[in-house]
């Protein structure tokens, strides 16, 4: 039955060729003229999204499966998997994709003006009227004092997630009048707009701010979905918002699909059998060997999604023998990146520099990395080791965190036996001491460790990866796990976030300071990792997925399905 | 009688508070802050404080508990520190599927445990009795995650089935449906207790029919059939019932592999989630209520020795 379904799939497919060609010479250019047409009224134009197989199909529900299970649904607060739904359900002033940074996503905000470094004015679109609801919440249009209710509540709330940006950065922000809000910043920051568009700091209709209680377990926006069932440990569907203001390549209002499904399904099998019988859409391989199992075009398609984190090695300088920048450069010359790309990724891996390569703007180019900063050279290590005064190498204690399972499409215990091997080539003894992830992030919290194998927290913009080398740490108050001190990294990273009007010009900041902190032999060392393969079957047409945005792709709501 | 069983409940609070204060205590040494692990390593200083204020771990070990116990005596058994969600809430939308998951192995478990051992005693070494034999070693050797991997991956790729994932089908809405989701779970968890029922089974039945009145109850011209159910099982029941009775404690207070592996938002999976993000009011709550239901259940196993074998009194 269903390769029945799939040959009729390719038969129509070839059959309609040229019709297809048509259709996307068509909506190529009508993302040239609305980009051209955006341009007059705003610094960056928003493309429209790939078109794709068309004409679309309305109906169906999306259904997804998540391993994490929700906390809660308050959209600033919480930490865990409802957050990926928020751009589903309200909306973003504007969003800058991390991975394509000249690409912004205008939501809430249809402008965007920038007079100087450090304002930001943004004029809300008309028409963005709230989800029907149960709540109590009319269904209005949303204007500029919501903006301004939200990131009083952000900046206020010490428990939101983008409190910091608020707090540290957010100098002054008012509604001026019902369509123009104004942010200023502290000082000029390169990453402003991107706390502006997280996941995290989307927009509610200011009524439903004054009922945190209620926010935990629902919500309702300007979004294309508004929230339907939401049942503890089992799961949430999202309802078609009617009121959506957006419109599809066919004209139609967006969303096309009735609803989404999301299921925690925290055993790897049971979502492997849930996807192989399509009651979910996606599902993310464990690694390469399964991807090559799976794989069948016939099927299936596959799209790369960057991971935000990956496994670096940590030297604590607070203590003999890191403190000294030889020993240091002696764990650098040790480490074979290859190997972890052979043995832990099979060979679907990247090197790591400081910013990791899912930033392919931001990161150092691979051939530098391998010809300069990620060298391996057990003979130089020895050396290096024998120079600050261990002739016999060193033996050093590690901990990490024995049960974090996958990270950068690895696991840590695939990470651990090369780790000893390589580093062991250099003269580098490591003893190691496995922690549960409570003890590991207590310990390290403390900067109690020698060495650490970490699971970096999540980056999604340089600014985390580089704000490791510093003073402040990655947490901003001078507490996280790692501290490099160094008044010249210290100073170039400053340098880089004060960059807020030229990308081009951040790009080149942020690859000169990854070459400064590499001269000063840093303590961090990321290893490589891979990026997130996802397969999706082939009846999810015009997935916003494939377009390479990282988390920016959550707010675009043109997919549909081919049932 | 009467006063056997108060002094049991009476024993049994004195246990369950010495268990509350353990739980209480073994969760506050165990390193690991749970506003830490909520929020993550990036949290900075402020807002570690503020989570850490807002679960009320800053008050004194003793009001944490008094505050705590209250809650329970008066009914109120808190709320998530991870989720903000009510924990009663929580275990009344999961109890349900608990409670259908086990009814179903404990109907498979004595059904398949008891029927197997009576035929493997009853045709005690012929090739039944030794084929009975070996699927029990086979079901008391098989890990039930092996097993439950293989349940739900074998059918998908022999035939592209694959039970409902990820969603309770409820029974009154689709019975079929809800079979198809909760009978692989429960055969899987049935088959090593009913291999043990099995082997208890046969071994105390050939204990029973050798003894003086099941020759009595032949030499009077009994029939085999009645003289097997109803004078030697009554009397060989009551070791392959406390395996039944533990068995029931055990799922009762969910079953952490199994509910996670098929999905079923029950209380093990609860358990095992709160347990990972060191959800301190849920891990302490549940604790206590395995620890209800353990004392309950082996107090009513007390009571089912003496209705099982009149020779049992309890003073």
């Amino acid at each position: 039955m269903a390769s029945e379904y799939w040959q009729r799939f390719w038969r129509r497919r070839l059959g309609r060729r040229a019709f297809l060609r048509a259709t996307a010479l068509g909506a190529g250019a009508t993302a040239l003229v609305g980009a051209l047409a955006c341009r007059e009224e705003s610094p960056q134009a928003t493309p429209a999204p790939q078109a794709e197989e068309g004409p679309p199909k309305r109906g169906g529900r999306s259904r997804y499966a998540t391993f994490a299970t929700f906390d809660q649904l308050d959209l600033h607060v919480s930490v865990a998997t409802a957050a990926s739904y928020f751009p589903r359900v309200y909306n973003t002033l504007v969003s800058q994709s991390q991975q394509k940074p000249d690409f912004f996503y205008y939501d809430l905000a249809e402008t965007l003006e920038q007079p100087d470094a450090v304002t930001y004015i943004f004029r809300i679109r008309p028409g963005i009227r709230v989800a029907p609801n149960g709540l109590g919440v009319p269904e209005r249009e949303l204007d500029a004092q919501d903006a301004y209710a939200n990131w009083e509540r952000i900046k206020n709330e010490p428990r939101a997630l983008v409190s910091r940006f608020a707090k540290q950065f957010l100098a002054f922000h008012a509604a001026q009048d019902a369509r123009t809000y104004v942010m200023r910043t502290t000082e000029p920051y390169a990453w402003a707009l991107y706390n502006v568009g997280l996941m995290y700091s989307t927009i509610a209709p200011r009524e439903l701010l004054t009922n945190p209680d209620r926010l935990r377990t629902s919500g309702v926006g300007g979004g294309p979905f508004s929230f339907g069932r939401f049942v503890e440990g089992e799961g949430l569907s999202l309802e078609r918002n009617p009121n959506y203001y957006r419109k599809g390549q066919d004209g139609q209002p967006l969303p096309y699909v009735d609803g989404i499904d999301v299921l925690y399904i925290p055993d790897r099998a049971a979502r492997l059998a849930g996807f192989q019988s399509r009651q979910i859409e996606s599902y993310t391989v464990a690694n390469k060997r399964e991807l090559d199992e799976l794989m069948d075009p016939g099927k299936y398609y596959l799209v790369k999604e960057p991971y935000f984190n990956f496994m670096s090695v940590i030297m604590n300088v607070d203590r003999p023998p890191f403190n000294d920048g030889r020993v240091r450069r002696a764990v650098a010359r040790s480490i074979n990146h290859q190997q972890f790309i052979n043995v832990v990724h099979l060979g679907d891996a990247q090197l790591n520099g400081i910013v990791h390569h899912d930033l392919p703007d931001f990161a150092l180019p691979e051939d530098e990395l391998k010809g300069r900063y990620l060298v391996y050279n057990p003979q130089e290590a020895r050396q290096l080791l024998a120079a600050a005064g261990y002739p016999g190498g060193i033996k050093t204690k590690m901990v990490y965190p024995a049960e974090s399972g996958a990270t950068g499409g690895g696991d840590v215990a695939q990470y651990v036996p090369v780790l000893i091997e390589t580093l062991r080539s250099g003269g580098i003894e490591l003893e190691l001491e496995p922690l549960d992830i409570g003890r590991y992030i207590d310990r390290v919290r403390r900067r109690d460790y020698d060495t650490a194998l970490s699971l970096n927290p999540q980056y999604e913009t340089p600014e985390g990866p580089l704000d490791w080398h510093t003073s402040w740490g990655y947490a901003g108050d001078g507490l996280s796990f790692h501290i490099f001190r160094d008044p010249e990294v210290d100073a170039a990273v400053r340098r880089v976030k004060r960059i807020t009007q030229s990308v081009q010009e951040l790009v080149q900041a942020v690859r000169d300071a990854q070459r400064l902190i590499y001269s000063k032999d840093p303590s961090v060392i990321p290893l490589p990792s891979s990026s997130s393969n996802n397969l999706w079957w082939n009846f999810v047409r015009n997935n916003p997925a494939r377009l390479g945005l990282g988390r920016t792709y959550l707010f675009l709501a043109e997919w549909w399905l081919d049932l | 009688m009467q006063a056997f069983i108060i002094r049991r409940l009476l024993a049994g609070v004195v246990i369950l508070f010495f268990l509350s204060i353990a739980v209480f205590l073994v969760l506050r040494v165990a390193p690991g802050d749970p506003a830490l692990l909520r929020l993550g390593p990036q949290a900075t200083a402020e807002q570690v404080a503020a989570e850490r204020e807002r679960l009320g771990l800053n008050d004194p070990l003793v009001v944490q508990y008094s505050r705590w116990m209250k809650g329970i005596l008066t009914g109120d058994l808190g709320v998530s520190n991870f989720s903000g969600e009510s924990v009663a809430r929580s275990i009344r939308n999961r109890l349900p599927n608990t409670l259908e998951l086990l009814i179903m192995t404990l109907v498979l478990t004595t059904v398949i445990g008891i029927t197997a051992g009576v035929i493997s005693a009853v045709w005690r070494d012929t090739p039944l009795d030794y084929a009975v034999r070996v699927v029990a070693v086979l079901g008391l050797s098989v890990p039930a995650l092996w097993l439950a991997t293989l349940v739900l991956l074998v059918p998908l790729q022999v035939w592209g089935y694959a039970p409902p994932i990820g969603r309770v089908v409820h029974f009154f809405d689709d019975p079929w449906g809800n079979l198809r989701q909760f009978l692989p779970a429960a055969v899987v968890l049935a088959l090593g207790p009913a291999a043990a029922i099995m082997r208890l089974t046969r071994s105390s039945l050939l204990e029973v029919l050798r003894q003086d009145y099941i020759r009595t109850a032949r030499a009077k011209g009994l029939g085999e059939r009645l003289v097997i159910a109803r004078h030697a099982l009554r009397n060989a029941m009551i070791p392959p019932l406390t395996v039944l009775a533990l068995q029931f404690s055990a799922l009762l207070g969910g079953s952490v592999i199994i509910e996670q592996i098929f999905t079923l938002p029950g209380i093990g999976q609860y358990f095992f989630q709160a347990i990972f993000v060191k959800d301190f009011t849920v891990v302490q709550t549940l604790t206590l209520y395995t620890g209800v239901v353990v004392v309950l259940t082996i107090l009513a196993l007390d009571i089912a020795y003496a209705w099982l074998d009149p020779r049992i009194r309890y003073r």
